[in-house]
């Protein structure tokens, strides 16, 4: 082991590795979600879904990465060249960005910064800008339209995704992560958790519907509804590019599944077992966050659940919705969870 | 000596954003190099300690403002060579030899002065909390500003009802 003591060098080594690490966690989930959103979907259809590749199909995100690594390249003759192939990359970078403030464990989080969760709303608000660009840069109407939708549909749940997370702020007295779930560390009796779904419960329902519009996902993911935009803003994306975007509406999930469980079901805690390993050195890093994926996969698979189970909303209902369903009840919780912490 | 090394390569972001601003030929780049300026900024707030203030104009500017901009961009016509008009161009680098010699000048007369204690204060939620919410420090103006914001938004309501009522 080397000594480093230059504090420069030992910040940029740690830097590096809360990177590396932010980064190799994400494509290891991804590519399992692929398969498994592949998988749940197929079992609600009553399909087999993949099952060719490898045991169980499990191969397939490997195969499709090679398809996808190998195929042409096609850019439109009329795009507007440097906004159509920066989008890509765009997208994949702002959906990393968030990413960073989330902890998986105590102490294992890449920038446990101050402002962590008001961090992770603005630069997850940076991915409609992506999506515009390759909207406007494929100059193709279907892309343009779901450019639009994106834009409209993100103003708008934006409000009531940070205002929900306002309530926990108050009771909390910090924007950090970790700090966030240090609070929901606590039981009644031993057994219940002091979760702040059980606090917030409004909060929650409002933070959940906004996530899921944040991310695009089906009942809100008008964006590319394929009945009648072709892909939306990804129709003229081929091969590796459009594999970007899918590694980003991948990110996207994961990141939002995450931070619903971090703010709202305790994060790496879990009455009874948690108190137990707390004094068994790396076993509790391992044990927390064995917690922590299982809570997500948990969040993922009910959106999978909810995918195969709902329809799209049309685009005028998903807007109202917003402005007129979820702005007033962020709103609510707000004063009612000031009211209460101040008496 | 690093902490200048970041500054001068994030102003160098920030400025090539500006020129892109003005220069560029469509009106889409624009936007997009007005984004990366508003980005460098946010870096510089991050460099000094004010990560409040990096974070709020990430939401507000980048992920607020210039969607809102592309938003219209993209309602006015869907052509790709909407070029700029090509007059007022000769005014151009006047108006920017001008201003920058306005804005060495005001450097040069204030020469840096550190910030020291504020940047705790501006930098932190509960710091830029306690200035807004003090009856000694900003409570009256941040009232009016909110004031002006909800005369604004009425105002817009009122033009958007007028025109749905022809």
């Amino acid at each position: 082991m080397v000594s480093v003591e230059n504090p420069l060098i030992m910040s940029i080594i740690r830097g590096l590795i809360g990177v590396v690490a932010v980064i190799l966690f994400l494509s290891l989930n991804v590519l399992f979600l692929t398969w498994l959103e592949r998988k749940v979907i197929a079992r609600i259809h009553v399909r087999y879904g993949p099952n060719r590749a490898g045991p169980y199909g499990l191969l397939q995100p490997i195969a499709d990465m090679i398809k996808l690594l190998t195929k042409e390249d096609i850019v439109p003759e009329k795009a507007d060249k440097l906004v159509y192939n920066l989008a890509p990359m765009a997208a994949f970078l702002f959906a990393l960005m968030p990413a960073a403030a989330v902890g998986i464990g105590s102490g294992l989080i890449a920038a446990d910064i101050g402002v962590g969760v008001l961090y992770i709303a603005a630069v997850s608000s940076l991915s409609t800008l992506a999506i515009l660009m390759a909207a406007w840069g494929s100059n193709n109407k279907y892309s343009l339209l779901g450019g639009m939708r994106t834009a409209a549909q993100s103003l708008s749940y934006e409000i009531p995704l940070v205002l929900s997370m306002i309530g926990i702020v108050a009771i909390v007295g910090s924007l950090s992560t970790q700090d966030i779930v240090a609070a929901q560390s606590q039981t009644w009796f031993g057994i219940i958790p002091k979760w702040f779904i059980f606090y917030q419960p409004l909060a929650f329902i409002v933070f959940f519907a906004a996530v899921v519009a944040e991310m695009g996902r089906i009942p809100f993911d008008l964006p590319e509804s394929e009945s009648e935009l072709v892909a939306g803003f990804h129709t003229e994306y081929s091969g590796m590019k459009f594999a970007m975007f899918m590694f980003a509406e991948y990110i996207h999930f994961v990141v939002g599944s995450a931070l619903v469980v971090t703010l709202f079901l305790g994060g790496w805690h879990l009455p009874i077992i948690s108190p137990f390993v707390e004094n068994l050195g790396w076993i509790k890093y391992l044990v927390q966050v064995g917690i922590f994926v299982a809570k997500m996969y948990v969040i993922i698979f009910t959106l999978m659940w909810v995918r195969g189970t709902l329809t799209r909303t049309k685009v005028d209902h998903v807007l109202s919705f917003g402005w007129k369903g979820l702005l007033p009840l962020a709103l609510a919780n707000v004063v009612i969870t000031g009211v209460i912490l101040s008496i | 000596m690093i902490d200048s090394l970041v500054f001068f390569i994030i102003s160098a972001v920030v400025i090539a954003g500006a020129v892109g601003v003005v220069m560029a030929e469509r009106i889409f780049h624009a936007v997009l190099a007005l984004a990366l300026a508003l980005l460098g900024v946010a870096a510089v707030f991050v460099t000094l300690g004010a990560e409040f203030l990096a974070v709020i104009q990430v939401l507000v500017y980048a992920g607020g403002v210039v969607v809102l901009f592309l938003f219209a961009t993209m309602l006015t016509k869907s052509d790709l060579q909407l070029k700029r008009p090509p007059r007022g161009d000769e005014l151009a680098p006047v108006s920017a030899v001008v201003f920058a010699i306005v804005a060495l000048f005001y450097v040069a007369s204030s020469g840096f002065a550190p910030l020291g204690e504020r940047i705790s204060v501006l930098g932190s939620v509960s710091g830029v909390g306690g200035l807004i919410f003090n009856p000694q420090a900003y409570v009256i103006p941040f009232e009016l500003v909110g004031l002006l914001l909800l005369a604004a938004m009425i105002g817009a309501i009122f033009l958007a009802k007028k025109e749905a009522a022809k």
